[in-house]
């Protein structure tokens, strides 16, 4: 992959979804690279053909990386496969869970258990979501996620980087912040970050923390990738949209970080999207050059 | 972050997870985790899956998720739209026409009485006629031409479907357009619009009165305008009648006279 990763220049790419195809027809030279993730590729295959026309990045939510169940081994084939295929420079994951240990049916609990600790027993197989979780923020998590990418790392020849998770509530059992566990994961696990600067925005503002101060004090050096997306509130909640446009809320933070942050891509996240206006696409697509120019 | 931790991260993926997958079930095992679990914002988070489960509807729907972002109301509909949604997917019903009729069907009961809610159930319902009607398919009915009258077989022309809705969809989505909507100017009136497609044409939309779509539904090919009057009205002495209704519908393309059974005496 020409450039990412190696280049000096910061890279400005786009997730795919239904606007990639007509843009790169309509401005083949707007964007430096696609970002594709797994799970479109393990649907279509074909959708790998974009790398004929850009660069690629493989993003994935199935791994699982601060999960207790393993993702099925026939998965981590597969994203080895498309490593391969797409020749991307890293594997941008979640740092989140997707599978999930299935509490069996009737009583979750046995008679006479304190729920309090109360592990293993009671589960029956497993739960595949489709949408990646925030686990909880606990130093057992940050034990986890080091032993899960121990072993995935053994299989990639590119390195992982890990994205921070939107957080929506507050998950039983955290004995820390979503700040003080992307820093501690950082460090435990000596791994790169993916800072998905609109997930944090919307933790921010669901649990009540300063985005820019927190910011700061993350291991910026380590964000190798940046996302960003829209976000609204609704029902007194920050949701995540990657259907609407970056608020310029996103863009100021980032352009605040600039000076201490310089990552090899930054990716806009516009793939839940059937359309975006091209003019807002052209401003901010300009805006983050200019930032990182 | 004060709470010292004190339940396993693993028992809690699985408990969130459960609740995520069995939404039925969400309320006792969470009640079992012994820390509590924010099960509405569980819920909300359900339904934002599921959101994202349609994106693929989202250019057919295009104006229906404006107007759920613009009335706040996009995660409450899908919270509420989870555990039904998660059944149909169960039944195999995952293809974008499934999908998009589901979340319409829901939007439907959904909706109530609620002003927004009720504007959201008649845009969705209407951008579903104008999806159906991009799907290529025969547009039916000749008019063999001829005078209507008691004895005349009629057929339908062309492809319709009724849409009984408390606004205009197309000045909704004129309202929705502009730069900054101001939905204040959306006209709510309670109205049936009849929205027809005839051979190489495009769609139309036609007010009619109530009692029109069943005039159209009763033809079928084979049935007389006299037969009709006594299927629709009980009455044949109301064939008159009829036929000069049908004949106003004739006018508007919507119905024309069949080569059908020919008249007998």
């Amino acid at each position: 992959v020409t450039g990412l990763g190696t280049s000096t220049a910061v890279a400005v790419g786009m997730s795919n979804g239904p606007i990639v195809a007509p843009l790169l027809a309509a401005a083949p030279d707007l964007l430096d690279y696609v970002e594709v993730p797994y799970e479109q590729l393990r649907i279509n295959p074909a959708t790998a053909e974009i790398g004929r026309q850009l660069p690629t990045v493989l993003h994935c939510s199935s791994m699982s990386v601060a999960g207790f169940v393993p993702p099925e081994e026939r998965t981590l084939v597969e994203i080895e496969h498309f490593v391969s295929v797409t020749r991307t420079p890293w594997i941008g994951e979640h740092l989140a869970f997707i599978t999930a240990d299935a509490l069996a049916g009737g009583d979750p609990v046995p008679d006479g258990t304190d729920p309090a600790g109360y592990d293993g027993a009671g589960y029956d197989g497993t739960v595949q979501l489709t949408y990646t979780v925030c686990p909880q923020l606990s130093r057992e998590t940050v034990e986890r996620v080091g032993a899960n990418l121990d072993a995935l790392r053994a299989r990639y020849d590119v390195p992982i980087i890990l994205e921070n998770s939107p957080q929506y509530f507050q998950i039983p059992g955290s004995t820390m912040s979503m700040p003080e566990f992307v820093a501690q994961v950082a460090e435990y696990c000596d791994v790169d970050l993916l800072l998905d600067i609109t997930h944090w925005l919307i933790t921010a503002g669901n649990m009540g923390l300063d985005p820019l101060a927190t910011l700061e004090a993350l291991p910026l050096e380590r964000v190798r990738e940046v996302h960003l997306s829209g976000l609204s509130l609704q029902s007194g909640r920050w949701w995540d949209d990657h259907a609407i446009p970056v608020p310029d809320e996103a863009l100021e933070l980032l352009g605040k970080l600039a000076g201490r942050l310089r990552p090899a891509a930054v990716t806009f996240e516009y793939n839940w999207a059937p359309s975006i206006p091209r003019s807002v696409l052209d401003r901010q697509i300009a805006q983050v050059r200019e930032m990182f120019g | 972050m004060s709470a010292p931790e004190s339940i396993s991260a693993r028992r809690v993926q699985a408990t969130i997870a459960t609740c995520l997958a069995e939404p039925d079930r969400a309320e006792a095992v969470a009640a079992a985790l012994g820390d509590p679990l924010d099960l509405e914002a569980v819920r909300y988070l359900a339904g934002l899956a599921e959101k994202v489960r349609h994106n693929g509807v989202r250019a057919d729907l295009e104006l229906t998720f404006r107007l759920l972002r613009l009335t706040g109301l996009e995660m409450e509909l899908f919270r509420d739209y989870a555990p039904g949604s998660a059944r149909r997917r169960a039944r195999g019903l995952t293809a974008p026409a499934d999908r998009l009729a589901g979340l319409v069907e829901f939007a439907d009961s959904w909706a109530g009485t609620d002003p927004d809610r009720s504007l959201i159930r008649d845009l969705a319902r209407y951008e579903q006629i104008l999806a159906d009607f991009r799907i290529p398919a025969p547009t039916p009915g000749v008019d063999a031409g001829g005078e209507l009258g008691p004895e005349t077989v009629l057929v339908r022309l062309g492809r319709m479907a009724v849409l009984v809705a408390g606004c205009d969809p197309a000045q909704v989505a004129e309202v929705l357009r502009a730069r900054e909507p101001e939905l204040a100017a959306v006209v709510r009136r309670p109205r049936v619009l009849l929205y027809h497609q005839a051979a190489d044409a495009g769609v139309r939309a036609i007010e009619v009165s109530s009692g029109v779509p069943g005039l159209l539904a009763a033809v079928d090919g084979v049935a007389t305008v006299r037969e009709l009057a006594l299927r629709l009205l009980g009455d044949e002495a109301a064939t008159g009648m009829l036929a000069a209704g049908y004949a106003q519908l004739r006018e508007l393309g919507l119905v024309g006279i069949g080569d059908g059974p020919a008249p007998c005496g």
